[in-house]
């Protein structure tokens, strides 16, 4: 099997050769960039597998980039990257197509890990995108406009639960006596959820969670 | 504040022009006066035509330099437009009245003259209103807007620079110069972290007002004493009380145990807050143990988490086993405190 190939696009030359040094062995970084678009040209030219995004970027931040790719390049999946505690940031660069997101100071394995698993097609949540999606959800909200789009079954917020109380995919369907697979199904179905939901409402909580 | 030509934009007039300019005015009002008092009264449209021409010297000048001052800014030229309409319709009215009268009417010719006058007085009375007063109000309370405006900005640059001076830059000195301990590196460059996201992201400031808050602190302590790192993530908070208080020292305590005893750089810390009940979670990959032999002899397990629990009415539940790490789960029900 081919390695997966990787772009990796943050303003920061330093961190680009961090990443690049730590994921090198497992995937194939083909490019890297520093800004949206140097970023959007590369992407385009060398169609990488998966792009690890910064969200915080000049020129528009990773939305930019995702709007830009996406519509083109459906078939590149994006995994998003940041130091930000910035819940709307976050929701936002996944809501624009993201299909994870993980915080800076993951280790190189589990980085890896979640590169794999953008790669095939799945979601991959840190425990802290997991805790914001619960409180994107959960709050105090009124009952959503339509139920069966916006909510969140009770199974998928026990899955993310347990994601956020640092629990891996593996580790979680154990506990819930559920297969790795079914795991993977629920966190995708929240990822469609996240960016298909009704937008009045998160963007509501997003503005209750900034003014606190 | 003295005269609206003297202010802000770059063109000044010459103060020479000024006084030049009121001195022909005077000589001018001087002369009317002399003439009103020692001849008889002109003919109606003299009169008229005497009293256009001197509110105009005494005007003129004065919406001259206004309207130069002025000029670039949009907003003072509407109020000036508008002005220099509802004079110009005033004294129109008015020289309008006095010649119907003095023309039309027989009954008292003699009533048209004051009524022109007046008008044209008035006329020039709003002009002068409009291109000195209200000109002069605008600039000043613009000027006490951008003066205040730059104030704040050099404030919070000052804020920025003091902040970044305090923190980043002695940190960054810090570990320059003990670029020998890896470990000591690691705890600074963490300490400045949570400072800088603290100021950031608005957390973390001071004392704790809430349950996120608190459980922040409680893992800072101990990501501090024991150089591991503690991954927050909290769902919803609550008000800080002594019950929710007593939750955030037994999780503070398991976090010791994990820290103490796992054996591993990284401990989870979750929290969630929903309608009726509290759920804190500790969680490591540890080493773990056997519940069932470690539990009671060991004081802090025992006492300090369990104990309290169940003093505060809540529960504790331990899931761990040799070799695979352990959770400790505590729960509150919070539905009467909130």
């Amino acid at each position: 099997m081919s390695r997966v190939r990787v772009f990796v696009v943050d303003d920061h030359s330093l961190f680009r050769s961090g990443v690049r040094a730590e994921i090198e062995p497992t995937v194939e970084v083909v490019g890297e960039a520093g800004d949206v678009a140097a970023a959007v040209d590369g992407i385009h030219a060398l169609e990488p597998d998966v792009v690890l995004l910064d969200v915080q970027l000049p020129g528009g931040g990773g939305r930019a980039i995702l709007d830009a790719v996406l519509a083109a390049h459906p078939g590149v999946r994006f995994l998003a990257l940041s130091v930000s505690d910035d819940p709307g940031d976050v929701i936002g660069v996944v809501r624009g197509g993201a299909r994870g997101y993980v915080v800076k100071a993951i280790s190189g394995r589990e980085l890896c890990q979640a590169i794999t698993r953008v790669h095939a097609g799945d979601a991959y949540f840190s425990p802290r995108l997991a805790g914001f999606v619960l409180d994107a959800f959960t709050g105090d909200a009124p009952v959503p406009p339509d139920p069966e789009l916006d909510g969140l079954t009770r199974r998928e917020r026990e899955v993310l639960r347990l994601i956020a109380r640092g629990y891996t995919y593996k580790e979680t369907a154990e506990r819930l006596y559920i297969s790795a697979r079914t795991v993977e199904t629920h966190v995708s179905a929240v990822l469609r959820k996240l960016q298909l939901s009704d937008r009045r409402e998160l963007s509501r909580w997003a503005k209750a969670r900034n003014l606190t | 504040m003295d005269h609206p030509a003297s202010s802000a934009t770059g063109t000044r007039p010459r103060p020479g022009w000024i006084v030049l300019l009121v001195c022909v005015d005077a000589v001018v009002v001087a002369a009317f006066l002399w003439l009103a008092e020692h001849t008889s009264p002109p003919p109606l449209p003299l009169l008229v035509l005497l009293g256009v021409t001197i509110v105009g010297l005494l005007v003129g000048p004065w919406a001259y330099l206004a309207t130069r001052q002025l000029r670039s800014d949009a907003a003072a030229g509407r109020i000036l437009r508008r002005v220099f309409a509802g004079g110009t319709v005033l004294a129109g009215t008015g020289v309008v009245v006095a010649v119907l009268i003095a023309t039309g009417g027989t009954q008292d010719p003699d009533a048209a003259g004051p009524v022109a006058m007046f008008a044209i007085l008035v006329a020039g009375l709003l002009l002068l209103v409009g291109v000195v007063v209200l000109p002069w109000l605008f600039l000043l309370t613009r000027t006490l807007a951008r003066e205040r405006a730059a104030r704040v900005r050099a404030e919070e640059h000052a804020e920025v620079a003091t902040h970044l001076h305090d923190s980043v830059l002695q940190t960054l000195t810090l570990i320059q110069k003990r670029t020998g301990d890896p470990a000591a590196m690691a705890r600074l460059a963490r300490h400045a972290e949570r400072e800088l996201r603290g100021w950031l992201y608005g957390q973390d400031q001071g004392v704790p007002a809430d349950l996120a808050g608190a459980l922040r602190t409680a893992a800072t302590e101990v990501e501090d004493r024991f150089g591991i790192s503690v991954e927050l993530v909290t769902v919803g908070t609550c008000p800080l009380n002594e019950r929710t208080r007593g939750v955030v020292a037994a999780a503070g305590e398991a976090l010791t145990n994990a820290a103490k005893h796992a054996g591993m750089a990284k401990v989870s810390l979750y929290a969630e807050v929903t309608g009726d009940q509290l759920l804190v979670a500790v969680r490591d990959r540890g080493r773990g143990f056997d519940p069932a032999t470690t539990g009671r002899d060991r004081h802090g397990l025992a006492e300090s988490i369990m104990g309290r629990m169940q003093r505060l009415g809540g529960t504790c539940t331990i899931h761990a086993a040799p070799g695979s790490g352990a959770e400790v789960e505590l729960r509150l029900p919070v539905g009467s405190t909130r």
